[in-house]
């Protein structure tokens, strides 16, 4: 049976990173996933602001972005973290909640919709991970990424909490490991491998930020790692263009290429760097040597 | 006349709720912590809000509680505090719906409310809950009595706009209400396509994204501020 799934990529993949929606779309479709677009979707609300004021306000946000998709019959599939946290913590809460539901379904009576609790929230990493396993992929692949050591950083929300994950423990996560491993290349460890990268406090705590940032760099180059693979397009953000004003600000050259990991996949699939718009990347410099 | 009266500041206030302890105090028999434990006393002020605390008391302004008493039991003094006198009143509440401020509060036979601490002041010294606020957001200052009720709503909650204020106030209608929830929607819609991500998306082939439902959403969050909230909703279970 065909994987088939409502496609919730949220607001900043197809507004700000297009070359991430793209190779995401590429390898769901090499690897025999349907994507059904979501209309009328807006954002999932993100993970903090909303809810720290008013958590009714932000489930029943989150609750119409689970309707649209229970209206299509079908699992939502999401790209981002973020949009994990937010949508299926919601969804568990209205499915366990009935005091929470039966709120939310009456503020929902006004935009006529009904929260059902008949679907599941995924990620892109579990689908890839679990439903379509490390086998099939390492099979599916025609230029493996020979001698590329790749540095992993999961992103908080995909590693905590820790039942949210399925699969891994929080402690020793292997399951993007693995998945690096099936494109041939190999993944190496770092220092402070599991903290956070520091792109939330943007904006509110800048110096904060910046050496949260400028710490997990070096630590990467330490190990000497030719790429850092990401699964969340904030972690993207936070490694990509602030490793580049970084490097305008403090005239450090940390050089890293950032790729969010169906980036990897798809070269390795044998997909052109110009099909999935690698030059679309801040940090270029040293990006070639992924290409296989 | 002028006269002195609490002022209140809630860009100060920090809701630590002191002035409620020691109103509390100072209405007890022995005016000790102890004793207005012992005695359940509660205060006549109270510090109200939800992202921005509010210290909430009586303004003594020419409200209609004095006239919709039937019994005469609220009356001004010449000091210009508005009180009520216990024996006259009958509890049949007409205060509390005349109240634009939410004030007056029930006692089993009575209705309480703040009454300037009166026999303080005559002594000379300042009410207790200007004496206790350590931040000096209650003041105690001559102002021309009995103030404007109207003037007083209208910069009642007068506070700085909020990005996420879902606090709904005394004043508001239900058009102003709407407007506030279309704001929170918006901030919470999804981002502007950039010039350089739409040049990117038809480099790449992309279909343009799907709009957003802002107008969807606002109506919404308006149907959420008006709901009654909830307290508690289980947050993480256990690993």
């Amino acid at each position: 049976m065909p994987l088939k799934y409502a496609f919730y990529p949220g607001c900043i993949i197809p507004r700000r990173f297009p070359h991430i929606e793209k190779s995401a779309r590429l390898v769901a479709s090499h690897l025999g996933i349907d994507l059904m677009e979501m209309e009328n979707t807006t954002c999932c609300p993100e993970p903090f602001a909303i809810q720290s004021i008013d958590r009714m306000t932000h489930l029943s946000m989150a609750a119409r972005n689970l309707c649209v998709g229970e209206e299509m019959n079908s699992d939502i599939m999401v790209l981002c973290n973020g949009c994990l946290a937010t949508l299926w913590h919601a969804n568990e809460i209205l499915k366990t909640d009935y005091k929470a539901r039966n709120a939310v379904n009456r503020a929902l009576e006004t935009t006529h919709r009904k929260f059902k609790g008949d679907l599941e929230v995924t990620h892109f990493y579990h689908v890839l991970a679990d439903q379509i396993g490390v086998d099939k992929i390492g099979s599916a692949i025609s230029k493996p990424l020979k001698g590329v050591k790749v540095a992993i950083h999961y992103g908080c929300h995909l590693l905590d909490p820790a039942f949210a994950t399925r699969h891994d423990t929080i402690n020793q996560p292997r399951g993007l490991e693995r998945l690096i491993e099936a494109i041939g290349a190999e993944p190496i460890a770092y220092e402070r491998q599991y903290t956070c990268c520091g792109g939330p406090i943007r904006g509110i705590n800048d110096e904060l930020s910046k050496s949260m940032l400028v710490e997990k760099l070096n630590a990467v180059k330490d190990a000497g790692a030719d790429c850092l693979t990401v699964f969340c397009p904030l972690c993207y953000t936070q490694y990509d263009l602030g490793q580049l004003l970084e490097q305008r600000e403090s005239r450090r050259e940390f050089n890293l290429p950032v790729m969010y990991y169906p980036e990897l996949l798809a070269l390795a699939l044998g997909y052109s760097k110009d099909e999935i718009g690698l030059s679309e990347h801040s940090i270029t410099k040293n990006i070639e040597k992924m290409v296989p | 006349m002028l006269a002195k009266l609490i002022l209140t500041d809630p860009e100060k206030c920090q809701g630590c709720k002191r002035c409620e302890l020691q109103c509390a105090i100072e209405k007890s028999e022995g005016k000790t912590l102890l004793t207005a434990i012992k005695e359940q006393q509660r205060p006549r002020i109270r510090v109200i809000g939800n992202t921005q605390s509010i210290p909430n008391i009586c303004r003594h302004c020419d409200g209609i509680c004095i006239a919709n008493c039937p019994t005469k039991a609220i009356q001004r003094t010449p000091e210009g505090a508005v009180i009520i006198d216990e024996e006259k009143c009958v509890n049949c509440l007409l205060c509390l719906g005349a109240c634009p401020f939410d004030v007056p509060r029930v006692l089993e036979r009575t209705v309480m409310k703040c009454d300037l601490c009166i026999s303080k002041v005559l002594e000379g010294r300042v009410p207790a809950c200007v004496e206790g606020c350590p931040v000096s957001a209650l003041k105690f200052e001559m102002r021309e009595t009995p103030i404007d009720r109207r003037l007083l709503l209208s910069q009642a909650f007068a506070l700085p706009p909020r990005r996420y204020d879902l606090t709904l106030r005394a004043s508001e209608s239900p058009k102003e209400i709407m407007d506030r929830a279309k704001t929170i929607a918006r901030t919470a819609r999804l981002l502007e396509v950039t010039a350089s991500a739409k040049r990117a998306r038809e480099k790449l082939g992309l279909a343009p994204p799907p709009g957003d439902a802002v107008d969807e959403l606002s109506k919404l969050v308006a149907a959420t501020m008006l709901s009654d909230k909830m307290t508690e909703i289980k947050i993480w279970t256990s690993r």
